[in-house]
């Protein structure tokens, strides 16, 4: 886990090149993964990445500890953006509940039961709170400790903790309506 | 915050660390199916395959956010702080620092035109990323293109461009589909509609190694496989009646109904075979398989597109050319008269034409196309494999057209049901590797002298990305021992199955003067997986000198990275002028639970003041072969420095010391794959329950899981101890494997063991069934080789090279017996390029 701290961050508002290098290697697979589920568009989650870390090198210097900050400032940079891409593409992210889904290629493979697939699953967060859909993308999608997710969130661990279960307890009505299968085999 | 919350916590955390789902589940409260739930939902989220940014998207973005933080610092804009002039840089000699800050982008852009040299298809190739060895990338996704992984088939899920296929993969085109499987050295394979194929194995090696085996069910595939760069080299495409092997050349498959199969070649040389025969085919040849039977003559091809207007028994025409159908030409769609058909075929000794082939077109064109011998050039009429053909000022002829030379005709029917040729071309050389080489010419006089800084690195690797900044320094003082045309490339030596990208930027210089030292960054993406993965997991990348002009016989220095899966201490190693980023677990005490999550096999998981959870995980560190090493065998110590880039090593010096075993003993493990962890926990185990490491390692490559060998072992502890004195013979059922005609005898076989006779004796021997289960013999064939006086390790060696060069397995052990270390038996069987025959399943 990235120790981000004070003199790291102060060294970033200075321009150390290596610095904001390692921000953003660090940082850049859970902006994307949380982008991605936003908007459902790996083209728009790429564009919409490169924005964000563009954003965060321009408004860097005006950042103020405390330094446990940074992740939460870094995603709200990228909600902030899904907002404004949801506000420029008139496009709505709440889909309508869809009774059948299948998968693309059902003339080639007929599966008997609807299994959970990255689409579904994309589409299952759009009916969760904005705080639960956050909590799953950045903990089970993207990877991220609970520690580092409490950042991102602006949230107390214990929050989080509760928050998650909460959130997986909500998904889980969402797929057992549909009827999604999702047990291991 | 609530129990629950804190049980949920505790099973997600052990989720993380490698505990399996269905082991987490069994611990926890009979009553509590609603935790029980959640966590099986938690690991299917956690196990889906997630979306990754583009590599090539990735670079760019982080080459245009450097360029932009050189800029604010170069202006003094806000975000830098431009009046201390502090932008961390490495120290560098003042001269010159114009011309090597230019360096970086002259290289990167070099890389970017060198790469988009290689490319054959265009974009799709530039997309389709940078080298990984391990995996294939996707390009050109069109339509419905499903991917699963092999034994998943219930798992599928849409392809994407950019995605990567590893080995083990499936994936399948749907009505109208199609997708380009880009592979590291630029070698391609395009699946056309319809087409169900699975990737074997794709990896590679030093020295632009490339082993691809594709075993292709259903459907066409276009192969365009650049010339091998090293030669390890293999491309292998299996189907139902025949493998194809290839040598750097662009050629089709088509596997039809019942496993019929066809090769075409349209450049180079492929060889296909099967049990019981092979044949080499050349540019404008093809050949049609069935199941089981024995190969024909290789003959010319030809293809017709165009109205279906005769359907005789066996006699069909197509655009106005007659040719023969049989009962084995597979024919899809159900044509009937009038409708457009693409068909393809192969032309006999006797000058008939055959159909393959007969399908619906995706086109309405007409086509007309055959290869053949020319004959004859006189006047008008030119003769082509018995087939006249009008020549006139229309027909386009490609140079170099002679007598007896094989051509490629595309022609016209004409009116009067003469043949008019549009174009006749000598069939295709052999491409030449597309890949630009640096400047050739070479200064005899330069004696530059490249070395790496650091040599050796060693990261604790918490996170799925890693980053190294190291120095490339050529460290003559002569001036005019400079080094030119400088590539770098990399390599995975363990742990390649954790491993998804190798990246270094920049990876070439035009120059390198006396005295210069350039930076680089190598940046490896781990699997996803990775964060699941037991601490104490090892990765081991390389970065090495392919080529430097100067030095055509190469230099040996390399840059090693061990990278270890240890999410509980800072970074170790080699300091380097990379700055403070640490992979440091801060868990956060809470109270209630402990920092470490240790579930322990018999605890029941409860919200406790310390939850303890210890994952005895079925994790396993796959015996990966690395052949462009010296190979080892498992009880034979192998040079430490054959998988290490520092002699001694660290780590291995440690544990030699506690073990109180030999170095030697110790990196012999470690360099066929297992993590010094693993190798602490076998000999642990091997001293407390008496059994021989060996046999405890064997039992880890078959793929048994700590918790199960030690179960099994304390099983083996309760039997009464083996009678060692007299080794009772195999039993009639111990036998070696049938038809095995290069059973090794007794002169050539070293003695059974006290060891080896008394297991003999034995009911059941877990390595045994471990490795018979591993690879799908029976238990009495594994049995047989070790009552013979073979070692587990010696087993497990010589099935798995079995395997990877379909070889009988008896001339293998044959090879052992009779002295050969496995070293010289993997360059004996590599240098026989397979294909000599299949082991009976």
């Amino acid at each position: 886990m990235l120790n981000i701290n004070t003199d790291l961050i102060k060294r970033a508002q200075e321009g150390d090149l290596k610095i904001i290098t390692a921000l953003y290697q660090h940082y850049q697979r859970s902006i994307f993964r949380y982008l991605y589920y936003r908007v459902g568009d790996q083209q728009t989650a790429e564009d919409l990445t490169s924005e964000v870390f563009l954003r965060m090198l321009r408004f860097i210097s005006g950042f103020r500890p405390p330094s446990s900050s940074f992740p939460s400032w870094l995603f709200q940079i990228a909600r902030n953006l899904v907002a404004d891409h949801f506000r420029q593409s008139s496009s709505s992210n709440h889909l309508e509940l869809q009774e059948s889904l299948t998968m693309p290629s059902d003339d080639v493979d007929r599966a008997v039961e609807r299994k959970l697939t990255g689409e579904v699953l994309r589409r299952a967060l759009d009916h969760l709170s904005a705080e639960q859909r956050d909590v799953v993308i950045l903990r089970f999608l993207s990877g991220m400790p609970i520690s580092e997710v409490a950042r991102a969130l602006d949230r107390s661990e214990d929050s989080i903790k509760g928050l998650q279960r909460r959130a997986v307890i909500a998904l889980r009505k969402i797929l057992t309506d549909w009827e999604i299968s999702y047990v291991q085999k | 915050m609530s129990k629950n919350d804190d049980l949920f916590q505790a099973c997600l955390r052990a989720l993380e660390k490698g505990a399996p789902v269905e082991f987490l589940a069994a611990r926890l409260p009979q009553d509590d199916d609603e935790t029980r739930s959640l966590v099986h939902l938690a690991a299917a989220l956690r196990g889906l395959p997630h979306p990754n940014p583009l590599l090539a998207n990735a670079r760019a973005r982080r080459y245009r956010l450097q360029a932009s933080v050189r800029r604010s610092v170069a202006t003094g804009q806000p975000g830098s702080n431009h009046h201390r002039g502090r932008v961390t840089e490495p120290v560098r000699p003042p001269a010159r620092t114009t011309r090597r800050s230019r360096i970086p982008v002259i290289a990167a852009a070099l890389v970017i035109a060198l790469v988009m040299a290689a490319a054959l298809l265009g974009a799709g190739l530039l997309q389709a990323g940078l080298r990984n060895a391990q995996a294939a990338t996707l390009a050109e996704v069109t339509g419905q293109v499903q991917v699963a992984s092999a034994g998943q088939t219930g798992s599928w899920h849409a392809a994407s461009d950019g995605e990567r296929l590893r080995s083990g993969q499936r994936i399948r085109t749907g009505p109208g589909s199609s997708a380009t499987l880009t592979f590291f050295d630029g070698s391609q394979t395009t699946l056309q509609a319809g087409t169900d194929l699975i990737l074997r194995r794709v990896d590679g090696g030093l020295g632009k190694v490339l082993r691809v085996v594709i075993d292709q069910q259903a459907g066409k595939s276009d192969h365009h496989v650049i010339p091998f760069g090293g030669k390890n080299s293999s491309f292998l495409v299996f189907t139902p009646s025949g493998i194809v092997s290839v040598h750097g050349t662009q050629f089709r498959v088509a596997v039809g109904e019942r496993g019929a199969s066809r090769f075409a070649v349209d450049s180079g040389v492929i060889l296909v075979a099967n049990d019981s025969s092979q044949v080499y085919l050349e540019a404008g040849q093809t050949i049609a398989a069935q199941p089981g039977q024995i190969l024909q003559s290789p003959a010319y091809q030809f293809t017709l597109q165009g109205l279906l207007t005769d359907m005789q028994e066996s006699t069909w025409t197509v655009a106005g050319v007659s040719f023969t159908v049989l009962p084995e030409t597979t024919i899809s769609g159900n044509p009937q008269l009038g409708d457009t058909v693409l068909v393809e075929g192969r032309v006999e000794a006797d000058g008939s034409w055959v159909a393959d082939s007969v399908e619906p077109a995706a086109g309405a064109s007409e086509t007309h196309t055959f290869t053949g011998e020319l004959q004859s050039m006189e006047g008008q009429t030119w003769q082509i494999s018995d087939w006249s053909l009008l020549v006139d000022e229309n027909t386009q002829l490609g140079e170099g057209l002679e007598v007896g030379a094989s051509v490629q005709v595309n022609f016209e029917v004409l009116a009067g049901g003469q043949w008019h040729a549009l174009s006749i071309l000598p069939l295709e050389e052999p491409e030449q590797d597309p890949t630009p080489t640096p400047t050739p010419t070479a200064d005899p006089e330069a004696d530059p002298v490249l070395a790496f800084e650091p040599e050796l690195a060693e990261l604790a690797a918490c996170e799925t990305g890693v980053d190294l900044t190291a120095a490339l320094s050529n460290t003559a003082s002569d001036p005019s021992d400079y080094a030119a045309n400088v590539i770098l490339d990399s390599a995975v030596i363990t742990g390649a199955e954790h491993v998804d990208l190798v990246e270094v930027v920049p990876s070439n210089w035009e120059l390198i003067e006396a005295g210069q030292q350039v930076d680089f960054d190598l940046h490896v993406d781990l699997a996803g997986d990775w964060n699941t993965l037991l601490d104490g997991t090892q990765v081991q990348v390389r970065v090495f000198i392919a080529s430097e002009t100067n030095t055509p016989e190469g230099h040996l220095a390399a840059l090693t990275l061990n990278l270890v899966k240890d999410c509980q201490v800072t970074e170790t190693g080699t300091p380097t002028e990379t700055p403070t980023i640490t992979t440091t677990m801060t868990a956060t005490p809470t109270g209630t639970l402990t920092a470490t999550a240790t579930l322990t096999a018999t605890a029941t998981l409860t919200p406790t003041e310390t939850i303890t959870v210890t994952p005895t995980t079925t994790v396993t560190e796959e015996l990966t072969a690395t052949p462009t090493l010296t190979p080892t065998a498992v009880t034979t110590p192998a040079p430490v420095t054959a998988c290490t880039g520092a002699n001694p090593h660290p780590a291995g010096t440690k544990l030699a010391d506690k073990l109180g075993v030999p170095y030697d003993e110790i990196m012999s493990w470690f360099c066929q794959g297992f993590g010094f962890g693993n190798i602490e926990i076998a000999y642990g185990l091997s001293r407390e329950f008496g059994v021989p490491v060996e046999d405890i390692f064997a039992m880890k490559s078959g793929g048994m899981g700590w918790g199960e060998i030690r179960h099994v072992l304390e099983g083996q502890s309760a039997a009464p101890p083996p009678a060692t004195d007299t080794p009772p013979p195999p039993s009639a059922t111990d036998t070696p494997a049938p038809g095995g005609a290069a059973v090794p005898s007794p002169s050539a076989t070293p003695a059974p063991s006290g060891g080896n006779a008394a297991a003999c004796a034995s009911q059941v021997h877990p390595a045994g069934q471990a490795l018979a289960q591993n690879y799908g013999r029976s238990y009495a064939e594994i049995m047989g080789w070790y009552c013979a006086g073979f070692g587990f390790g010696d087993i497990n060696q010589a099935y798995g090279l079995s395997q990877q060069y379909n070889h009988p397995v008896e001339e293998i052990f044959a090879m052992k017996g009779a002295g050969m270390n496995w070293g010289q038996i993997h360059q004996a069987l590599s240098g026989n390029g397979g294909g000599k025959g299949k082991n009976k399943p």
